[in-house]
């Protein structure tokens, strides 16, 4: 894995799955027009969210496979059965999802169950696949599939690890119809109100809010012109159904904003109406009357450069609410100095704020402390920012085992990426983030211009997302950082990154006894101990079968571990025991082979004889 | 537990892909600093109004300053009496518009290639927008509703009929039961199909290997066409056909790594060649020597071209366009290859008058300025064409215009290869061009220059353009009064009546009358004109109005009926001459 000294635990929250929804929104419509969209984007990158998306990113698509054969290798194929409502169901289009190719936008494999609910995808050439079905409305008939979020744009899906000349059989989808939310949303004139969001979101048994499940593909449900909504394909369960903003600390429009109302006219959470959704069903005249318009303040003053006070124009603002604990934590704006230096952030509620240069988007030379600003009942003006001049991290790449020329050859276009971030202690301060990058010269050397003063963490881009070295070391001034870099105002150079790249194989099956994986989520992580302290690894998750392949792996000895992880969302109204731990197995990897393990997994309850 | 590194490739691989798309966001968040530029900031106001009159609370108004890749949107609402303000706003032009769900703006139908309506700080205007037409329906396949397909709508005709070139795509997606609905549409035509969604390309759908489906159950050729007026709504059920289309694959080759941070992924775009209508565009896969491939695409002919944008140098790398026709079969092997495209420098040099004192705004007059570079394809039957490089459909007629920093310096980047007629507009009262010259000032360059067209080819820089504004400017209004068979808003044209005037095109002017018959004509040099009116000439859809400082024979007919009619007027320095009265007379054969 890349060396992110700064990592965190998983954060899994409602936050995480909100910033991948709107990642997708933003990468389909192609539309990236504002500073706020950005520094969500960046915001995605930033660690505290980074483990976050690769989990829910991985309920899209689970493993991914590298490398390219010469020779031509036999084809193979996969098949299995669609069952819609326990029956089976004909005239589905099934499909086989190159997972390498999915991203290369490669043609897709697809073909149309017989009567009998049978499907047959043959002229598979090897490689990892998703066995989906092409049926937005629909959802996984049980839980335990690949696909725990039941994935918006395929219903329900399987993964196969087809090896050459391979067939396999019995790879079934079990479905049914998900259900319908519709309604109207009006005004206190009994106006239709267009194009406003409406939010759904899923409720446990006992009454927690789960992270919002993203029920078709596209964005986020809005009103048409008629003040209509429809949500589809939702999973069985309880719903709350909600429209409009927090009424502090958030930021809308400059005209004003419709407080938060929850189905039915509720703006007190305690007050909403559950809405129970059955399979296949619809529920309709979710309607919500809204009050009128909240006002909104704005906030304004005066960006300076700190050393000779002169206006800075073109400079975004970054904008953060303090938070209570317990709530969201972050706002965006697309504010921008003019001409005089002058900002106005306007549509912002009532509540506690940081005004501070936006660096989250690395598109800044400036930074700045957070001014905290406290929004009443008036605008509030003569906010000063002094700017200051962000500082550069340089140093130079060396390649593990390798020539440098070799590694620039291998992976063209690589690139070192720096993230910094300072604040967030936990406290309600908001963390405030930077980031930049810079391509790798031909000698090595790289210069990260325009960062924030703060905690820094190191990574790699390479420009084909199948080649990504590893950072397995970095030091600075020739002294070792495991704990991560600090930085100062002062300029960082000498930092050296010794990267590994390799094209090693580890492959294998996890088999189970005495039990069923269905409540967790089951992955391989292989990591190698380089040093004392500084971990490299890389996972990948069984398949259908618990097939397995981790590929482009630095030669090494690694330990692998079978880790395990709670499925989500929350199992309805049950306790899942803690994931039990397995020992780890050592192998070791070289160039161009393929080193396989196997895990045999006994989930035989202790201590209960038959 | 740690992150699988095949997530963290996925994960690499979106973010390369946001990247790709976010350069224009980056952009904007570039610092300048400001101490050179002008303190002074301007408001603009308004009023945002329906059709009948009223006043639209609530509608966005936004302020773009035009030509500044980093300028900020100013942004606001109207209030209850449809009235907004927007301040802070630097010197420059603006583009101004207004929206709201299910209402279109007239004016942003205005808006063409090669023209834009624009305001200054200071400026105030009333914008109407009208209640938009809705179409509804429902899209069946053999098998029952269809779930997730997408609808895709295209203006093909405006309210008056006229034919649209390529006009603006809209899509949307249908729901579970198969139901689609636009809002918010200008009145026109429109041609509606079906095909698989292009919102979240990086995903493949049921749909991608086959062609569209055009309403009501038809190809591209016998599609039929919604006319859709204000506020109707009409209903329009697509019966979905699944046939598979064809695909088109070939390589991107010479990419460029960029040199700045980020290295943009290049995208390819395919035409109709028959309409000029983007179908598709794709990016390329990195791990396979930088392959594309299209699919779904029926028979007929197409033109792809690749592009390269590099936010380093602000560069965009464009291939050839090259044409492909299918029949019946895939096309493979094509290769584009990325090479840089043209660019010319020059540089604004304002003439001041101190006896004059009539021309406004000096100070910003640069960032003012709008220097434009247009070229046209030339009519079919134009014999030998100057044309060097070939040229991709979308840019046989293309328009683009740079605006000057404080020092008046100028350079537009990314040109495709070919002809361009210089002519700089926008800049305030009292200042008129008097030259455009390449290298050193000669009168005979300068009328050159002015009226033929600069030539550069792709990969060329070409420098020294000078483009001179002077003060003295007069300012004709008038009217043109209703005479023997007069066409609605007819043409005034101003022609200089000088012996030898004609060889100067920079003295020919024209402006388009209001429905009342009154007409402005800002920004023209002192000098004894003739002054004439003709009826509009209606193009065709693909050919852009033929302007008179364009083309030599409408410059020359006009002229020599302008002669024949004699009808002087004579504007001195600074004259602001604000009641001309200009009978119109029909052209007598």
């Amino acid at each position: 894995m890349r060396a992110s000294p700064g990592f965190q635990s998983p954060v899994f929250g409602a936050d995480a799955l909100r910033f991948t929804v709107i990642f997708f929104e933003k990468v389909g419509q192609c539309s990236l027009r504002s500073g706020a969209t950005f520094t969500m984007l960046r915001r995605i990158i930033s660690f505290r969210h980074f483990s976050a998306m690769v989990i829910v990113l991985c309920g899209f698509i689970m493993a991914a496979a590298q490398t390219k054969d010469a020779v031509q290798p036999r084809t193979g194929s996969i098949s299995g059965h669609i069952l819609i409502d326990n029956k089976a169901a004909a005239d589905i289009q099934v499909a086989a999802l190159n997972l390498e190719g999915l991203n290369r936008r490669s043609p897709v494999m697809q073909t149309k169950t017989d009567s009998e609910g049978y499907y047959h995808l043959a002229g598979l050439p090897p490689a990892s696949y998703q066995i989906a079905t092409f049926t937005p409305n629909m959802v996984a008939a049980e839980k335990g599939t690949q696909s725990p979020y039941n994935s918006p744009f395929f219903a329900t899906s399987q993964n196969v690890l087809l090896a050459a000349g391979e067939d396999v059989n019995d790879i079934d989808l079990k479905l049914v119809r998900g259900g319908v939310v519709t309604g109207r949303i009006t005004d206190a004139d009994d106006k239709p109100i267009a194009e406003e969001r409406v939010s759904i979101q899923f409720v446990s048994e006992n009454g927690q809010p789960a992270p919002r499940i993203p029920s078709q593909f596209g964005p986020t449900p809005m009103t048409d012109d008629r003040g209509v909504y429809r949500i589809y394909g939702l999973p069985p369960g309880r719903y709350r159904v909600s429209v409009g903003q927090e009424a502090s600390g958030a930021i809308g429009s400059p005209s004003g904003f419709y407080v938060l109302t929850y189905y039915p006219d509720a703006t007190d959470l305690t007050r909403a109406s559950l809405i129970d959704v059955i399979a296949g069903a619809e529920v309709s005249n979710i309607d919500i009357k809204l009050k009128r318009r909240a006002e909104t303040r704005s906030i304004s003053g005066r960006v300076v450069d700190a050393e000779n006070g002169l206006p800075l124009s073109g400079v975004r603002l970054g904008l953060q609410v303090f938070h209570e604990p317990g709530r969201p934590y972050s706002t965006g704006t697309s504010a921008t100095t003019t001409a005089d230096g002058s900002f106005t952030i306007a549509g912002v509620t009532s509540g506690k704020y940081a005004v501070y240069i936006g660096t989250d988007d690395g598109g800044s030379d400036f930074y700045s402390d957070p001014v905290k600003v406290n929004v009443g009942e008036e605008d509030v003006s003569g906010v000063q920012i002094n700017a200051l001049r962000g500082t550069s991290i340089s140093g130079t790449v060396i390649p593990e085992n390798m020539e440098l020329k070799e590694l620039l050859t291998q992976v063209p276009g690589l690139r070192v990426t720096a993230h910094t971030w300072a604040g967030g202690d936990g406290a309600g301060v908001p963390t405030f983030y930077s980031a930049g990058e810079s391509i790798v010269r031909s000698d090595g050397s790289f210069t990260i211009p325009g960062m924030r003063p703060g905690r820094a963490s190191l990574s790699l881009l390479a420009r084909d997302p199948l080649k990504q070295p590893t950072i397995i070391k970095v030091t600075a001034g020739g002294v070792g950082v495991p704990q991560g870099l600090e930085i100062t105002r002062e300029p960082l150079s000498g930092v050296e990154l010794v990267v590994a790249y390799g094209t090693g194989v580890i492959s294998g099956t996890v088999e189970v006894q005495g039990g069923s994986l269905s409540d967790y989520r089951a992955e391989v992580v292989c990591s190698r101990q380089v040093g004392r302290t500084y971990p490299t690894g890389s996972g990948a998750y069984p398949d259908a079968r618990g097939h397995f392949t981790i590929k482009g792996v630095a030669p090494g000895t690694y330990e692998c571990r079978m880790a395990l992880g709670f499925t989500a969302p929350p199992s309805q109204g049950r306790t899942v025991p803690r994931p039990p731990q397995f020992p780890p197995q050592t192998i070791t990897v070289t160039n161009g082979t393929e080193t396989q393990i196997r895990f045999a997994i006994d989930l035989t309850p202790k201590g209960v004889g038959p | 537990m740690s992150p699988p590194i095949l997530a963290q490739r996925l994960l690499l691989f979106c973010l390369l892909t946001a990247a790709s798309l976010l350069f224009a966001a980056k952009s904007h968040a570039q610092q300048s600093n400001a101490g050179s530029s002008d303190k002074t900031t301007g408001t603009i106001t308004g009023r945002v109004i329906n059709s009948t009159g009223e006043p639209l609370a609530g509608a966005s108004v936004s302020a773009y300053q035009v030509g500044r890749s980093n300028g900020r949107p100013g942004m606001t609402t109207a209030d209850n009496r449809g009235e907004f303000k927007i301040d802070g706003l630097a010197p420059g032009i603006y583009s101004v518009s207004a929206s709201l769900p299910g209402y279109i703006s007239l004016q942003n139908m205005f808006f063409t290639r090669d023209a834009i309506t624009y305001y200054h700080p200071g400026d105030s205007l009333t914008i109407t927008l009208i209640k938009g037409a809705v179409i509804t329906g429902k899209v069946t396949g053999a098998d029952g509703a269809l779930v997730g397909i997408g609808v895709f709508a295209t203006r093909v005709r405006d309210g008056e009929g006229k034919k649209l070139v390529a006009g603006q795509r809209y899509e949307k997606r249908t729901d579970d039961r198969g139901v689609f609905r636009f809002y918010g549409l200008a009145p026109g035509s429109y041609i509606l199909w079906a095909a698989k969604p292009s919102f979240g390309t990086i995903l493949p759908s049921a749909y991608d290997n086959d062609v569209p489906t055009y309403y009501p159950s038809a190809t591209r050729d016998t599609a039929a066409e919604i006319g859709a007026r204000d506020g109707d709504e009409i209903t329009a059920d697509i019966h979905y056909w699944a046939e598979s289309g064809h695909a088109v694959s070939g390589r991107v080759a010479k990419i460029s790594n960029g040199g700045g941070p980020y290295v943009n992924q290049p995208s390819i775009s395919i035409f109709n060649i028959r309409n000029r209508a983007e179908i598709q565009s794709t990016g390329v896969d990195e791990s396979a020597n930088f392959a594309f491939s299209f699919y779904g695409l029926p028979d007929g002919e197409y033109e792809l071209t690749a592009g390269q944008y590099l936010s380093s140098s602000g560069e965009q790398l464009k291939s050839a366009p090259q044409r492909v026709t299918i029949r019946g079969a895939d096309v493979t092997g094509i290769t584009l290859s990325l090479a840089q495209q043209a660019a010319i420098d020059g540089q604004l040099i304002i003439e001041i008058d101190p006896k004059l004192q009539c021309g406004k705004r000096k100070n910003s007059l640069p960032q003012e300025t709008m220097v434009w570079a247009r070229r046209y394809e030339p009519p079919p039957n134009a014999g030998e064409t100057k044309t060097v490089d070939p040229v991709s459909l979308s840019a046989t007629n293309y328009a683009t215009f740079v605006i000057a920093d404080a020092k008046g310096s100028f350079s537009f980047k990314n040109l495709p290869g070919g002809s361009y007629r210089i002519d700089p507009s926008g800049f305030p009262e009292g200042w008129y061009v008097r030259s455009i010259s390449k290298g050193p000032n000669s009168a005979a360059a300068n009328a050159a220059i002015a009226r033929e067209d600069v030539s550069v080819r792709n990969g060329e820089h070409l420098t020294g353009l000078t483009v001179t504004i002077s003060e003295g400017a007069a300012q004709l209004r008038g009217r043109v009064s209703a005479g023997e068979n007069m066409p609605p808003r007819p043409v005034v044209y101003l022609l200089p009546a000088e012996a030898n005037g004609a060889e100067n095109v920079l003295r020919f002017y024209e402006v388009r009358a209001e429905a009342d018959g009154t007409f402005k004509l800002n920004n023209v040099a002192p000098g004894n004109y003739w002054i004439v009116a003709q009826p509009f000439d209606e193009s065709d859809a693909i050919m852009p109005p033929k302007s008179i400082r364009r083309d030599a024979t409408v410059r020359a007919q006009v002229l020599h009926y302008a002669e024949t009619m004699k009808k002087p007027v004579t504007l001195k320095p600074c004259e602001q001459v604000l009641d001309f009265n200009l009978p119109f007379s029909a052209r007598t054969p």
